[in-house]
């Protein structure tokens, strides 16, 4: 009786082990496999029949599902050309489930509305998300984020339709995110390229932003945040940081960003960044700071921009050190009288002192605002007397003997070369 | 043709009456943050009695400029404006508008202040989004404040 007992529990045990065995061998994660002629042919099919970790892999071909809503762990992974067209009709792929990995798909034609913001992708109140080597086209947004952290958005190409005033959304949104690392992703046509509102301690490297109708880059009410290695060109403006605190912002290119309302870098009631290593080349401003407070402004060069620097009486306690300044039309605009911000040992090139002593360092201090850019700063049309005879006697004999521009605002060291 | 310039002298006596603009999105830039107008569903504009005109991304702006860095004089105002949520890139009167506070609808300057330019419109907004329904006097008095709304 007893050793029946015992065979019987061993029995119990045994069928407990494999029924966990047999379980665990089919809740692992599987792949499904989706196309025309499989057993699963629709995408939202197969996200139906998923489990969470599954992967969804799709095969070459167009899919017109309309809205795609994904609300599992699952990774949809494109295998050849995938299409997902929305047909102009709505927004996409829509993500609100944790760890979604969207790989190597083409997302095209959302659809546009006026009171709901439209997205190919959108993913809302997730962790730990991934979109990675996707091509977004003609969508209202592009990629769009809002209450995410710990994602990565790598590697994609976000092309909109705008042209000029035509409406658009931004290419990457981030709305209240954190920790988001956005790189390598190539962005035109679109409002911004990539927009961060409400948005902390996010990475933002080597992308290349262009044409886009507004900034490559913008930031509202950001903190803490980095962006580095990146190209802003040809956009209306390259990069817009506004109320934002704690911005590191290194080795970027801001270049040809022409016209009335242009700048290379627009910083508006910023606080307590970095600007270093950046190259600002052919922008009608190359930096415009209004109400920007010990920014630390180092080692960039500036090359062939209209203004080099905008800096208006409203900025206080910025440093400017081991910067180039080479061949721009006016090095220095300001409607400050006196100066509150420190320029030292930067190159100007059109510094015309000498270093008799070779310390590689001019004997005298050099005065960026000359007579004419604080003339044109007052009235904006004597722009037209540039480069005359006139302008360049009243500018000499300012220089010689300074009246109406700021005398504080000079940089004491001059360096004789330029830095390399 | 004794004064070929002539006809251009009625020109001249229009040149100086105060008139709404129409703001191009795309290119205008805000007077107050810098930014471009780009979003055809929010916007404003001051327009003074000598007939100057100064555009802005988001009643925000508006707001801040007039009251709080008092760009130009009360007694210089001739009238603002704010563009209608309901009907985009259109300007209607900012006084006789009406301005919902709702978290669910993001305005470019934070604050979540949407114009509409019809009460029963505004309604069926905070109907489907939520959100505090006020005036002109009192929605200003909310950006000076930089109070934004309960989530």
């Amino acid at each position: 009786m007893i050793s029946f007992d015992l065979i019987s529990a061993q029995l119990k045990s045994g069928l407990v082990f494999s029924t966990l065995f047999l379980s665990a061998l089919f809740s692992q994660a599987k792949d499904i496999s989706v196309c025309p002629s499989c057993e699963c042919s629709t995408i939202k099919s197969a996200i139906e029949e998923a489990n969470s970790g599954d992967r969804i892999i799709l095969k070459g071909g167009t899919y017109r599902e309309g809205n795609i809503l994904i609300e599992k762990e699952i990774a949809l992974i494109g295998e050849g050309e995938v299409i997902i067209d929305g047909e102009k009709k709505d927004e996409i792929i829509t993500v609100r489930a944790n760890k979604v990995t969207l790989r190597n798909l083409q997302i095209q034609n959302t659809g546009s509305s006026f009171s709901k913001d439209m997205a190919a992708i959108k993913l809302a109140r997730v962790k730990n998300c991934t979109v990675e080597n996707c091509k977004v086209i003609a969508g209202y947004f592009g990629i769009y984020l809002s209450y995410a952290q710990n994602c990565f958005i790598r590697g994609n190409t976000v092309e909109g339709v705008a042209v000029s005033e035509f409406t658009a959304g931004n290419a990457i949104h981030l709305w209240n995110c954190k920790n988001i690392t956005i790189e390598d992703n190539r962005l035109t046509k679109h409002r911004d390229g990539i927009y961060l509102e409400f948005s902390d301690s996010c990475r933002i490297e080597k992308n290349h932003s262009e044409g886009n109708i507004r900034y490559g880059l913008h930031f509202m009410f950001s903190d803490n945040d980095i962006y580095k290695g990146n190209t802003f060109t040809k956009n209306q403006a390259g990069v817009a940081v506004m109320y934002s605190h704690h911005i590191t912002m290194l080795d970027n290119e801001f270049s040809y960003n022409w016209g009335a309302t242009s700048y290379g870098l627009l910083l508006k009631e910023i606080k307590d960044g970095d600007i270093a290593g950046n190259r600002f080349l052919q922008n009608t401003v190359g930096i415009f700071a209004e109400s920007t407070d010990r920014m630390n402004i180092r080692n960039n060069v500036f090359d062939n921009n209209g203004w080099a620097l905008k800096i208006a009486g409203s900025c206080m306690d910025n440093v400017f050190t081991g910067n180039n300044f080479l061949s721009n039309s006016f090095e220095l605009g300001t409607d400050a009288r006196s100066n509150s911000n420190r320029y030292e040992k930067n190159y100007w090139s059109k510094y015309s002192g000498y270093d008799l002593d070779r310390d590689g360092i001019g004997d005298v201090p050099h005065n960026p605002v000359d007579l004419f850019t604080y003339l044109v700063e007052q009235q904006p049309s004597s722009i037209i007397l540039m480069r005359s005879l006139f302008i360049d006697l009243l500018i000499l004999s300012e220089k010689v003997n300074p009246m109406l521009t700021p005398t504080a605002l000079r940089d004491e060291q001059p360096l004789m070369q330029a830095v390399k | 043709m004794k004064y070929p310039l002539l006809f251009l002298l009625p020109l001249l006596l229009f040149g100086c009456k105060p008139e709404m603009q129409p703001l191009e999105f795309g290119h205008d830039q805000c007077q107050h943050c810098r930014m471009t107008i780009a979003d055809q569903r929010y916007g404003a504009e001051l327009v003074t009695k000598k007939g100057k005109v100064y555009k802005y991304d988001a009643v925000e702006c508006l707001a801040n400029s007039l009251y709080k860095d008092k760009l130009v004089e009360q007694h210089e105002v001739f009238s603002l404006w704010v563009i209608d949520f309901s009907n985009p890139a259109t300007l209607v009167d900012a006084e006789k508008s009406f301005y919902l506070q709702s978290p669910a609808l993001p305005s470019p300057m934070g604050l979540f202040i949407t114009a509409v330019s019809s009460k029963e419109k505004t309604e069926a907004l905070q109907k489907e989004h939520g959100g505090e329904i006020s005036d002109w006097k009192k929605i200003s008095a909310t950006v000076l404040k930089q109070t934004k709304p309960h989530k």
